[in-house]
């Protein structure tokens, strides 16, 4: 098979398309994720502005915490594609190359384990904040099982660039 | 098999995973899981790592991680970090290896608002590093100072690893703030010394750079007001008892972008960067925390850290020797795990074990940070060093840890005389109203 047809072959295809597909989902948790983290800023400035003017900003902590919830879910899978967590490679970059690959394998198994489990744990999560009495912020009194939907959509999103990673050794989704 | 037994194993299991190359939050979430699943019932087990991790993304007190993460970022990204070292260059530069003495007092400028050790060290690496090897300095001097300097924004506050280790032994994370700030200024003297000693003995490996003029030296100091500024609005807040650490640290990231935005130093682009930098950071942060809260769950359940605080605690040595050995573990896992995740995978084991034994939390989260530090210099996993080779890359890592050596001594001096006079780092603590 010439490079040509490699590159125009079924597998690619589905790859690029793949990839596009989760990296625009990735990139649409940052912009949440983004939002969160001005609205953090901004509540946290206001209500310190407005207690100079002796008045408080009433539910600022559970506007905060919140968005904080949210801001962290939806950073997850762009920390995650851009393989941003800390990890201890010292002892995996001595193993040769089939070493490597099979750890590699058998490590992005378990992510996409764990974080298929978290998917369907945090929807359950968010389902049992939902029934009554629905868990409420405290000041505010604002509905939270959302935010653990939050957290299930992003799981559920890391779960499809782990896939990616699975097959695709040592290349990131998203460049940082 | 007992809880203590399933404890080991768990402890043993995490080991084979970190080796691995398994990022550490999702070793220490499955572990915690599986053991806690094993010792309880599975469906108690999944509905515990749901709520924490939930619980853990949406804690307000946590919130202090990525608004100071934000303020460093916008600092970085509105050029603060640029006019800091300007500065110092114009007041030191003139002196033998007077560049790598302004780059160490530009990182611990630098470290007073921006809380990570390898972030300072990236910063000042495209910042100081250019300049450097247009005055010929020796790069094996240049590259050592800005790894080490790197690491004061570790210990300088605000500090994302004392936030961590305050959040997780529940110690007031303005007292271990304060509780840096000698150390760290001790440390960055130091390493100045250091510098000079070694540039008057081999003159070659840091010619001075020209005299500037008086006024100009004048006018460099207005680069360092915005740093200024913003130090005393968060710090001094916090040590007035105005603001809580997520109030100041809320006020730092909002002061710091408005002090952009008045100086147009900040443009949309660069913004954006900053928001993209600080979640990735943050989360990176977050997500041990989260891994670490289910890890120290199963733990609390096999009751392992309070059996080995226990048969610690009566074994005939001296407390100060058992506080020693474990000083001595940081030195040596720093050296191969990275410092936040080092804190957060032993705290829940040691912390019990040190307040059996009356070490002072303060002085005992200023001693692990100062250890730790060392480690990020050290090979082979010194990350403030691959961040300098990262950027550097014609420049050798061997060549990067043998400048970052004599930065070594330093640390360690500095630890010693903490552990030896351990006012150094209780005197500030003790007058915080936070």
């Amino acid at each position: 098979m010439t490079d040509r047809q490699l590159a125009s072959s079924p597998v690619r295809r589905f790859w690029a398309v793949y990839a596009a597909i989760v990296r625009s989902m990735v990139y649409a948790l940052v912009g949440v994720a983004a939002l969160g983290i001005v609205v953090m800023m901004t509540i946290t400035c206001l209500e310190v502005v407005l207690r100079l003017f002796g008045t408080g900003l009433k539910g600022g902590v559970d506007i905060i915490g919140l968005a904080a919830g949210v801001t962290m879910a939806a950073a997850l899978p762009y920390t995650t594609a851009c393989k941003g967590h800390v990890a201890i490679e010292y002892f995996f970059q001595k193993l040769g190359r089939l070493g490597r690959t099979v750890v590699d394998a058998v490590t992005r198994l378990c992510v996409i384990a764990l974080f298929g489990f978290l998917t369907v744990e945090c929807f359950k999560y968010g389902s049992a904040m939902r029934q009554p009495p629905r868990q409420v912020t405290p000041t505010l009194e604002v509905p939270e099982f959302w935010v653990p939907y939050v957290l299930a959509v992003s799981t559920a999103v890391v779960c499809l660039v782990a896939f990616y990673h699975l097959f695709h050794p040592g290349r990131e989704l998203i460049k940082p | 098999m007992t809880p203590a037994q399933i404890g080991v194993l768990g402890c043993v299991a995490l080991l084979v995973l970190l080796i691995s190359s398994m990022p550490v939050a999702f070793a220490m979430a499955i572990v915690g899981f599986v053991g806690f699943a094993l010792i309880r019932t599975p469906d108690a087990a999944a509905s515990m790592m749901a709520a924490d991790l939930y619980n853990t993304f949406s804690s307000y007190s946590l919130t202090v991680i990525p608004l100071f993460v934000l303020m460093g970022q916008i600092a970085f990204h509105a050029g603060i970090s640029r006019r800091l070292f300007n500065t110092a260059y114009h007041w030191v530069g003139p002196l033998p290896g007077g560049l790598a003495m302004a780059t160490v007092g530009a990182c611990a400028a630098f470290g007073a608002i921006c809380g990570s050790g390898p972030a300072t060290a990236a910063t000042m690496s495209l910042v100081a590093l250019p300049e450097m090897r247009r005055y010929g300095y020796n790069m094996e001097l240049a590259c050592g100072t800005v790894a080490s300097g790197g690491t004061l924004g570790m210990m300088i506050p605000p500090s994302v690893v004392f936030i961590v280790y305050g959040i997780m032994t529940q110690q007031s994370i303005g007292k271990l703030f304060m509780a840096g700030i000698i150390p760290g200024i001790l440390t960055a003297l130091l390493f100045v010394a250091m510098i000079y000693i070694n540039c008057i003995r081999r003159p070659e490996m840091g010619p001075a750079a020209p005299v500037p003029s008086w006024s100009t030296r004048m006018w460099s100091l207005l680069g360092v007001s915005e740093t200024l500024i913003l130090f005393v609005l968060v710090i001094g807040g916090m040590f007035a008892g105005y603001f809580t650490p997520t109030q100041a640290a809320g006020v730092g990231a909002g002061g710091s972008v408005l002090i952009a935005v008045v100086r147009r130093q900040l443009s949309w682009w660069g913004f954006l960067r900053a928001l993209q930098e600080t979640m990735r950071t943050s989360l990176m942060v977050m997500i041990i925390v989260a891994g670490a809260v289910i890890f120290s769950r199963f733990l609390a359940i096999t009751r392992l850290p309070f059996e080995l605080a226990t048969w610690l605690g009566e074994l005939p040595l001296p407390a100060w020797s058992i506080i020693a050995l474990i000083i001595g573990f940081y030195v040596v896992a720093g050296c191969f795990v990275d410092a936040l995740a080092l804190i957060l995978l032993t705290i829940p084991i040691f912390y019990p074990v040190l307040t059996e034994l009356k070490a002072d939390p303060i002085w005992l989260g200023a001693i692990i940070v100062l250890v730790t530090q060392i480690g990020t210099i050290t090979p082979p996993v010194g990350v403030c060093a691959y961040v300098v080779g990262g950027i550097e890359r014609d420049v050798p890592l061997q060549t990067i840890f043998r400048g970052a050596l004599p930065f070594v001594v330093s640390l360690i001096i500095v630890t010693v005389l903490c552990v030896i006079f351990p006012q150094i780092c209780t005197w500030l603590p003790g007058m915080v109203k936070y």
